[in-house]
């Protein structure tokens, strides 16, 4: 039903005529603004086409046929999902699983843990030069590639030259840090004290979009710092915490660099991880069409966790706290 | 002004000769293309490369351009120029680990062998034998072996010379043998030892067994789970007899040969002559063990010699002796590294050339003289002054040297006895379990 004034404007003649004129160019505008809009991401679905899309099309491909170096370039024969059945009955991809699994879990909740608790320390610091310097001293471990981290490490841990087994033995304590026993927990701790700078810095800049004004009114209220953490700053970093743990979580399940560098996946195959069985799959033994199965596994695994990251990224970029 | 003019229609014939000429003359200098591994070995290889471009290249009309991809990129580089059948690079670095697996994309240099100055069959060639066959597959050699890996049995000259004539250790030595190996051994210069003599040196040498020891551990073994440890310990097996592969080419690695020999490096982790984190052990390692005085023997790559023995960097320079490797025959694993003719070049005549040069003892003593060591015994032996462990390198790999099989599975077959090996060490898996584990892995690699 149209509007008195819409009346009057039919009776008199004008508004057809004028909407009619102004609806077209409403919509040309629209139409040209999703045009626009299309032709600025073009660039972009080509570029995501070109290094995602068809790289990951090619490794599926190569995923169902048995390919190594010396049929490459002839004509590999397809093996259907033969790849995929070999690899997950395959009791050493099995164990790498496990283990990534293992170091995800353990790792993760430390440095998520740690990252906390190191925010709610530096944004306790009144002086921002203090906030500064601690800041840049805590992220100092990160900005190192953990390749190097790792060879460090490897030298501290030697027996005869490191650092680290000097002092062990000065204060006579029986642990041998990459003996079977304890590598494992050796490679975990390297890991957490080199990445839990990040869950720091994103829970760090979280505590800083909290409004002041809530810790001030808690306060006159009478509740204590617990009270204040628990009821305040925790439900406040819900999402903070969430988008760490998800981010650190998938980075700790893919974790290669320290292990490649430091144990080369041993003793036996007790440190090896996901991505150290499939380097070793392609580059050790060759096989392509084993190594791309495993590695679609893989991204089968970590697909959930993935989607479920860059929704609470965007859920927090939208509604910061 | 006049004269200009006069011969100005000489002057353009001849400039015009000569721009016609000059790309032509250009273009008969052929440049061929050859990867290598950017390292100590692209390092001397550069100095020959640079040598005979400058001497050599207006003769042969052959330049070389050596292309370096990176070291964590190379063999995916490489491997991807020979997957697309490219002509890009009319060289690849080959080794004895890999060459059977590219023996689609590499060409044979037997139909060049009187081309390359070998003779018709290959018998001139100056290349020790037993390096040549690490990079030939069924009959067809698929490069030059211009640098060559062995292992040693590295000791302290110091001890071991007190060992053999201090009357009181000898006892000791003897007792403890007999304690702890249950064997009846005497000292034994270590040209002669088999493995009883490495473990109980070794037993000798373990402060917690000889309080009187000067150093902590008699030994360094690498037991990390890294492909160039089992080759160490392939030597062990190989000096009992033992093989990958039986006369039938069949896998047996689950042999009595292989038990004894997994046996020797057990029993000394377990008697603790050994660090206790030797589990992640590699060269540098067992490196840091002799030069700290924490070990006194070792079985070690040959080039940790230069290292050992340098007084810059090792507080026991000029007490490491090196011999040949322990055991009956004392069979070294001989490793080369060298450079193959990409099947799909377009210059295969002007590669020839240029490998015709490399086969020289020439090329080849400069190659050493910027630090390289190729299999070259003339070269290697003459050298002794300035690299005194050359000569036995040349002596060992000639005398004593083995190739691994060489398959298109090399480096699989490596990789699945370090996992399966590295775990009996770790003490995480019993021999029997490992030998039957490693057999099923190596059938599976081999027949799929």
């Amino acid at each position: 039903m149209a509007s008195p004034g819409l009346r009057e404007g039919v009776a008199d003649g004008r508004l057809p005529r004028a909407g009619i004129v102004a609806a077209a160019a409403s919509l040309w505008t629209m139409r040209r603004q999703v045009l626009t809009y299309f032709l600025l991401t073009v660039p972009l679905i080509l570029f995501l086409l070109l290094i995602v899309v068809y790289p990951l099309g090619y490794a599926f491909d190569i995923s169902l046929h048995d390919v190594t170096i010396q049929n490459l370039h002839g004509a590999p024969p397809f093996v259907w999902f033969d790849n995929y059945w070999e690899v997950l009955t395959d009791g050493a991809f099995l164990d790498a699983l496990g283990f990534s699994l293992k170091f995800m879990l353990i790792v993760t909740p430390i440095e998520v843990a740690f990252g906390l608790g190191l925010a709610v320390l530096v944004n306790s610091f009144r002086s921002p030069a203090g906030r500064a310097v601690s800041v840049a001293l805590i992220m100092l471990p990160f900005m190192v590639s953990p390749v190097l981290i790792a060879v460090m490490y490897r030298l501290m841990l030697n027996g005869f030259i490191g650092t680290i087994s000097y002092y062990l033995n000065a204060f006579h304590i029986p642990i041998s840090p990459l003996s079977p026993q304890s590598v494992v927990y050796t490679l975990m701790a390297i890991d957490i004290l080199q990445m839990t700078p990040f869950p720091f810095l994103i829970l760090y800049g979280g505590l800083q979009s909290i409004d002041q004004q809530l810790y001030e009114a808690a306060a006159i209220d009478g509740a204590g710092p617990l009270t204040i953490f628990g009821r305040i700053t925790l439900p406040l970093l819900r999402q903070y915490l969430i988008v760490a743990a998800l981010v650190r979580g998938l980075e700790a399940f893919v974790v290669f660099e320290i292990i490649y560098a430091l144990t080369g996946g041993g003793p036996g195959t007790l440190t090896t991880s996901l991505s150290m069985f499939i380097y070793n799959a392609a580059f050790k033994a060759g096989n392509m069409g084993h190594e791309n199965a495993a590695s679609f596994l893989l991204l089968l695994v970590l697909v959930v966790p993935s989607i479920a990251a860059v929704y609470f990224l965007n859920r927090n970029a939208a509604q910061p706290s | 002004m006049v004269l200009i003019k006069k011969t100005s229609g000489i002057w353009i014939a001849a400039c015009t000769a000569a721009a016609v000429m000059l790309p032509a003359m250009a273009s008969a200098q052929t440049t061929v293309k050859m990867v290598y591994w950017p390292g100590p070995e692209s390092d001397a290889m550069g100095k020959v490369v640079d040598y005979y471009n400058e001497k050599i290249a207006p003769e042969t009309g052959v330049t070389v351009d050596m292309v370096l991809f990176g070291r964590d990129s190379h063999t995916q580089r490489q491997e991807a120029i020979m997957a697309a059948g490219s002509s890009e690079v009319d060289i690849f670095y080959i080794s004895s680990d890999n060459v059977g697996k590219y023996t689609n994309y590499v060409a044979p240099l037997n139909p060049s062998f009187a081309a390359l100055g070998m003779g018709d069959d290959g018998s001139q060639s100056i290349f020790i034998p037993s390096a040549t066959e690490t990079l030939s597959v069924d009959g067809n050699v698929y490069g030059l072996p211009l640098d060559v890996s062995n292992h040693f049995l590295f000791y302290r000259d110091d001890l071991i010379s007190q060992l053999l004539s201090d009357p009181d250790w000898q006892a000791k030595y003897t007792a403890l043998a007999k304690e702890h190996l249950g064997k009846d051994l005497k000292p034994r210069d270590p040209k002669d030892w088999n493995y009883d003599d490495y473990m109980a040196t070794a037993l000798f040498f373990t402060k917690e067994y000889n309080p009187d020891s000067p150093t902590e551990y008699g030994t360094a073994l690498q037991l990390k789970n890294l492909i160039y440890n089992v080759m160490l310990w392939d030597d062990v097996l190989w000096a009992y007899g033992g093989n990958w592969f039986d006369a039938d080419g069949k896998v047996s690695i689950e042999s009595p040969a292989a038990k004894e020999a997994l046996g020797v490096y057990n029993k000394m982790i377990e008697l603790k002559l050994t660090p206790p984190d030797s589990g992640n052990y590699e060269y540098p390692e067992t490196n840091a063990a002799l030069e700290t005085g924490k070990a006194a023997i070792a079985l070690q790559w040959s080039a940790a010699y230069h290292e050992l023995n340098d007084p810059a960097q090792s507080p026991v320079a000029g007490k490491i002796a090196a011999t040949h490797m322990p055991g009956d025959g004392h069979p070294t694993m001989v490793q080369s590294v060298g450079i193959g003719l990409n099947a799909a070049s377009k210059n295969k005549d002007a590669v020839i050339k240029w490998m015709s040069y490399l086969s020289t003892e020439d090329a080849m003593r400069r190659y050493a003289e910027a630090g390289g060591i190729p299999p070259v015994e003339s070269v290697l032996t003459g050298l002794g002054e300035q690299r005194p462990e050359l000569p036995e390198v040349a002596i060992d790999i000639k005398e004593y040297g083995y190739a691994l099989p060489v398959t298109a599975h090399t480096l699989a077959i490596e990789q699945a006895l370090i996992e399966q090996f590295s775990a009996v060490w770790a003490g995480i898996k019993s021999e029997d379990e490992a030998l039957k584990d490693a057999q099923a892995a190596l059938e599976k690699i081999v027949g799929g």
